[in-house]
């Protein structure tokens, strides 16, 4: 339990702290003495305000403090939290055709999800979001035939991760895939980014025979790098180096084209993150245009950067599967987010409505009703007395 | 009476060893003392000589000057007489304060015990009277016997202020001539004893007012207090912090009248606070 308004209570406090005060002065006759000029102190009531050793009226008092204290802790509006887990794991499966052992994946799954409130999302080409019974659910995971998409599963991932704040003080997501080429888009690193923690990656083996889908693209690349998905720049300039995965061509370019990159895939960009090659795939057939002039002096083409920029070029499409394990790799070490989410860095905590309240209230009016006749009832034996 | 009260009595006797009191101007006629008299006695100091006029003592008659000159001349002299002095000392209930102490009855006690002495050791005749109310709980007459002033002692060593226990008749204070000196609160002072004062100043006595006040009535207790007055216990007064100023400022004034009373009375007065010595009040007094 906690208090939504503590000050409410802490004035609370020091208001019953002053009213005990309080009660500890008392108006009383003061002792007795002789003095034999008396006759030259002015006529006066003979009561003072004295420091009294025990509180007087102990019911009023406790009347009093009890009402105060209660208004306070009414004001303060307690408010009871559920019970929350340490940490929340959302595992994101891949159970589609690009998965070698779908077994692979259910074991790390489950050895990530093992809690009562971990959640399990398996996806191929649409995710299913499983909250219960996730042994039994690991257990008849199965894979399927479809092609998996990586972007609906972590859209559905933060969505669960979301609803499921109110139960873990901190929220861990998790994706266990091969992370093949097929199974990443254009908004995978868009819905990446709205999640404010690193991924947990676990890749596991693809399928054999998901490599054998891998065709042998067609290579648009004239000498001058004028490919017909390419216009003009309006300025020409040089660039010092080229990049495509982990291979960095280090060399003067002249950049003269500027190339359509309208549904394609980026594999080559220049330095300056201009895209300088990309591959259109449409079926089976994959197309990949490059706009690098090719080097006509000096010794660029003979160097092994070169040769090896070459080859990934004319490598069979999505080869490049392991530069975008390499980007989810990224994601997970980014230093800058913490591996696990404060469940309350992504909103305030749902306040279950107390009752308390209202009982704090009533009790209080009580307090006070009875005070009154308390007070009443002293005065009326004073007076009797 | 404790010898030790009696002993600390006595302390005063010594503090005013050497201490003399004249009288304020010619006293009357009386025994041979120290003090001028207005008389023109037979002492053996000659002052004058006078023409003899008709019924003069025909003793005074300087005859050897009346064999040489053929002329009758009466010799004059000075006469020096004693000027007879009471002690009224007041033993009222307001004197027994404070109550553990009774310092302000043990002041009035040392006080006129010290005017004994000195008015003993001047020559002259010496008595103490104390009264209580309108009683005389004690009475040493006026004598110039040796032993007057040990008497005053052991008699004051004995009373117990606001004791009435020990009432003798009612007497006439005051009179014709002498020295008084009244030492008391003046609490319950009416008037009376400032007429007689009056009265017997015109008759060419001196009167001396000694006003004792005890240092607790001057500077009460700060904390507060429900005070009362132990002579009318229906007197009971709230002393708090408000109060006590004007209680300071309605005493203060009140001891500004009495003195007044008194000087216009042609009294000398004195106030005496019981954290004063003794010796000290006596030796101002008899300055006066």
């Amino acid at each position: 339990m906690s208090l939504l308004a503590p000050v409410f209570f802490i004035v609370a406090v020091g208001a019953a702290a002053a009213a005990t005060a309080l009660h500890f002065i008392v108006m009383r006759q003061p002792p007795r003495d002789v003095l034999p000029t008396a006759r030259f102190v002015p006529i006066g009531p003979a009561v003072a305000r004295t420091v009294a050793r025990r509180p007087e009226d102990l019911v009023l008092l406790l009347l009093r403090v009890a009402a105060l204290l209660m208004i306070g802790a009414a004001f303060a509006h307690p408010v009871w939290h559920r019970r929350r887990a340490a940490v929340l794991h959302v595992v994101v499966a891949d159970r589609s055709r690009a998965v070698a052992d779908v077994r692979e994946v259910a074991d790390s799954a489950g050895r990530i999800a093992s809690g009562v409130n971990d959640v399990l999302v398996a996806f191929d080409s649409s995710p299913r979001v499983i909250a219960t019974s996730l042994p039994e659910s690991l257990a008849a995971m199965r894979r399927t035939g479809a092609r998996a998409r990586l972007s609906a599963a972590l859209v559905s991932a933060l969505r669960a991760a979301g609803s499921g704040k109110d139960r873990a003080d901190s929220i861990e997501v998790t994706v266990v895939s091969p992370v093949a080429a097929e199974e990443v888009d254009a908004a995978t690193d868009s819905i990446r980014g709205l999640w404010p923690g690193a991924v947990r990656l676990v890749r596991v083996a693809a399928r054999a025979d998901a490599e054998g889908r891998l065709v042998r693209p067609t290579v648009h690349w004239p000498d001058d790098g004028h490919v017909a998905t390419a216009r003009g720049r309006t300025s020409i300039d040089t660039v010092n180096a080229i990049v495509t995965g982990r291979v960095v061509v280090v060399a003067p370019f002249e950049r003269r084209w500027q190339i359509d990159t309208t549904g394609a895939r980026v594999i080559a960009r220049w330095v300056d993150g201009v895209p300088a090659a990309v591959e259109r795939t449409s079926g089976v057939e994959c197309v990949r245009d490059v706009a690098v002039p090719v080097p006509s002096a000096g010794d660029v083409v003979l160097r092994p950067e070169w040769q090896r920029f070459v080859g990934v070029t004319r490598g069979a499409c999505g080869r490049d599967a392991s530069s975008t394990g390499g980007r989810l790799a990224a994601w997970a070490i980014d230093s800058a987010r913490p591996s696990r989410v404060a469940a309350s860095a992504l909103s305030l905590p749902t306040v279950v409505p107390n009752p308390l309240v209202t009982w704090l209230l009533a009790g209080a009016v009580i307090a006070l009703l009875l005070e009154v006749v308390a007070r009443r009832a002293g005065a009326l034996q004073g007076a009797r007395s | 009476m404790a010898a030790s009260d009696v002993a600390a009595l006595a302390r005063v006797i010594d503090a005013v060893r050497g201490v003399r009191w004249s009288a304020r101007r010619p006293v009357a006629p009386a025994a041979p003392g120290a003090h001028g008299s207005r008389r023109r006695g037979t002492a053996v100091e000659f002052t004058e000589y006078r023409p003899y006029r008709q019924g003069d003592d025909p003793r005074g008659l300087d005859w050897k000057l009346l064999a040489r000159t053929d002329r009758a001349y009466v010799r004059l002299t000075d006469d020096h007489a004693v000027l007879p002095t009471t002690i009224v000392v007041d033993a009222s209930l307001s004197m027994a304060y404070p109550l553990t102490t009774r310092a302000k009855w043990w002041m009035a006690a040392r006080l006129a015990l010290g005017f004994a002495a000195v008015a003993q050791a001047s020559g002259d005749p010496v008595g103490v009277t104390v009264v209580a109310g309108d009683a005389i709980v004690g009475d040493v007459a006026r004598t110039t016997r040796r032993g007057v002033v040990a008497t005053i002692a052991s008699m004051l060593a004995g009373i117990l202020p606001g004791d009435g226990s020990r009432r003798d008749a009612p007497r006439e204070i005051g009179g014709a001539g002498g020295r008084w000196v009244v030492v008391s609160d003046f609490l319950q002072a009416d008037g009376a004893a400032v007429a007689r004062a009056r009265s017997a100043t015109v008759l060419g006595g001196e009167v001396y007012a000694v006003h004792v006040v005890a240092h607790e009535e001057l500077d009460p207790p700060r904390r507060a207090l429900l005070v009362s007055d132990p002579e009318d216990p229906a007197v009971r007064r709230p002393l708090l912090g408000a109060s006590r100023s004007a209680y300071l400022d309605a005493f203060g004034a009140w001891r500004e009248q009495v003195r007044e009373a008194w000087q216009s009375a042609g009294a000398r007065y004195a106030m005496a606070s019981t954290d004063e010595a003794a010796d000290r009040v006596v030796r101002r007094v008899v300055r006066l």
